[in-house]
């Protein structure tokens, strides 16, 4: 800058271009304008480019009037701002000319002083920069093309990836609504299996287990005319007996058969009572003494005197008779059979321990299936219905029960049964 | 008098039967299992058994293979009498050399009926 100022210094002081010709002769447009924006000189090219003749400079032109009107009032205010602060030099604008062509201009104002360094008039170039502009304008406009191009192609890819995961989780779902399917449908094929399994194992019992008592009856039946007719009154009272005995046993097969059946088919009703589970067990264990006839040495203890329960009467009667019998069945003769009774905070535990035979570990689970005995059971006739029947009836008042065996030392069934049936 | 064995686990069954013999004026020989049974034939040589299927330490099956092919007993004539009525028993029965397959329940005539066929013969 202060380079300029001392040139011009030099050059002056009217025309500051002193060689017309030149700036005549330059394919830019050269103007000078004085402090109040009058063009004092314009160069060839320039009154070509803006279209102004002689006549028009020499009354003096308006800088502004060729200023497009949109910037008009940006212009002067910039004109005025570089007059009170040189250092800005450059004002862009559109000029327009008389054909209408606009051009995208930058003047490059150089200021001119006067002895007391005040700015008398400004001369300087007017770069078209409308190309540039253009070619600005035109690479904003691609670089927002691109942009928005992007941003679609983004929001494009958002959805696919947001549509790919719905259809990524949806085939989760359907796999997952596939496989449970699957499991419920091989499910109720075993349960099915397992039904025809036991139907066909019900069928091969029946026609083994009623076939030994029948045979009793319908032989010793056979000979009973005999033995009357021959006098042999022992032997007529002996098999007399015997037909009496195997009704009892076929009839209880069948009360079994019907029982698990009925169970089986969720036709039992539960009908819960009021009463004293150790006066229960007590007028039990008076039961099994008759029936024992003292082969066994049966206890029965309690901590408490009186537990009222509310729960199925007949049901825990089937329940306890089927344990208690097994219990009685499978120890020898002699040895002891224990009952206790312990009061929990909800339920009432039994426990009934003996010293039998034992069960293999892995036949216990197996017990609780209808028609299934031990493979240890020798001839101790049964019907392998029992322990079926009593984990039906447990069901029924909301209790549970737990077998722990060992072979030839004898078997320990913990049962316990809700004290108030609802 | 004709000896009759009989081979049964069942003990109401096996003492009916031995009173079945002694009315049809039989000698009956009487054994619970199939072990003690070979045995008693070899042992007595009766002229006729009647051997049950389901029994513990040996089945009807084994006691039929052992006394048929066994020199001393192998023309004794065996008549099964189970409570197995399927089709695959009694094949597996006859094939063993079993000369009559009888189920229980069964009438005491025809039981009897039977030895009396097979004594003759």
């Amino acid at each position: 800058m202060d380079n300029i100022e001392h040139n011009t210094d030099a050059i002056r002081p009217h025309s500051l271009i002193n060689s017309i010709e030149l700036s005549e002769l330059l394919p830019e447009p050269i103007i000078e304008i004085d402090i109040s924006g009058r063009i004092i000189y314009m160069n060839k090219r320039g009154r070509e480019k803006f279209e102004i003749n002689d006549i028009e400079l020499n009354h003096g032109i308006d800088v502004f009037s060729l200023v497009n009107f949109d910037d008009k009032e940006k212009c002067r205010s910039c004109f005025d701002d570089i007059k009170n602060n040189p250092q800005i030099h450059k004002l862009i604008c559109t000029l327009i000319n008389k054909s209408g062509d606009t051009f995208h201009v930058v003047f490059n104002l150089t200021p001119i002083y006067d002895e007391n360094k005040k700015i008398i008039e400004f001369v300087g170039f007017i770069q078209d920069i409308t190309d540039l502009t253009k070619v600005e304008e035109e690479l904003k406009s691609l670089n927002k093309d691109l942009e928005n191009r992007i941003r679609e192609k983004t929001i494009q890819m958002e959805f696919a990836m947001t549509e790919l995961k719905t259809e990524v989780s949806i085939r989760k779902r359907m796999s997952q609504k596939l496989q449970s399917a699957k499991e419920e449908i091989s499910k109720a094929f075993q349960k099915e299996l397992d039904l025809s399994e036991m139907k066909s194992r019900f069928i091969s019992m029946i026609t083994h287990e009623f076939r030994t008592p029948l045979t009793i009856i319908i032989s010793s039946a056979n000979m009973l005319e005999r033995f009357y007719k021959n006098g042999n009154e022992g032997k007529f009272f002996k098999h007399l007996e015997k037909i009496k005995i195997s009704s009892k046993n076929l009839s209880n097969l069948i009360e079994r058969t019907i029982t698990i059946g009925q169970s089986e088919a969720g036709v039992v009703k539960v009908k819960p009572e009021m009463f004293d589970i150790i006066d229960f067990f007590k007028e039990m264990m008076k039961e099994i003494e008759i029936f024992d006839k003292k082969k066994h040495r049966v206890s029965f203890h309690s901590e408490i005197d009186i537990l009222n329960v509310v729960t199925d009467r007949s049901l825990l009667t089937t329940i306890f008779n089927n344990i208690i019998s097994n219990a009685l069945k499978y120890t020898d003769e002699n040895k002891s059979i224990k009952i206790e009774v312990i009061n929990e905070i909800e339920f009432v535990k039994i426990e009934l321990s003996d010293e039998g035979i034992g069960i293999p570990e892995d036949e216990i689970k197996e017990l609780f299936k209808p028609f299934q005995r031990c493979s240890n059971v020798g001839t101790r006739q049964g019907s392998g219905l029992g322990l079926s029947i009593v984990n039906k009836f447990l069901e029924f008042i909301n209790g549970d029960i737990q077998i722990n065996s060992h072979i030839n030392i004898g078997t320990k069934v913990i049962i316990r049964i809700a004290k108030k049936l609802v | 008098m004709k000896k009759i064995l009989v081979i049964e686990d069942e003990k109401d069954v096996l003492e009916n039967l031995c009173d079945m013999m002694e009315l049809e004026n039989f000698i009956p020989i009487a054994a619970t299992n199939g072990l003690d049974g070979i045995q008693l034939a070899k042992d007595e040589l009766p002229d006729l058994i009647i051997c049950d299927i389901a029994m513990p330490y040996a089945d009807g099956f084994e006691v039929l293979n052992v006394l048929k092919n066994y020199p001393t007993t192998t023309n004794i004539p065996i008549i099964i009498l189970t409570a197995k009525s399927n089709k695959e028993d009694i094949d597996k029965a006859m094939k063993c050399g079993a000369d009559n397959y009888i189920t229980k329940p069964f009438l005491n005539q025809q039981l009897i009926d039977t030895i009396n066929l097979r004594l003759l013969q």
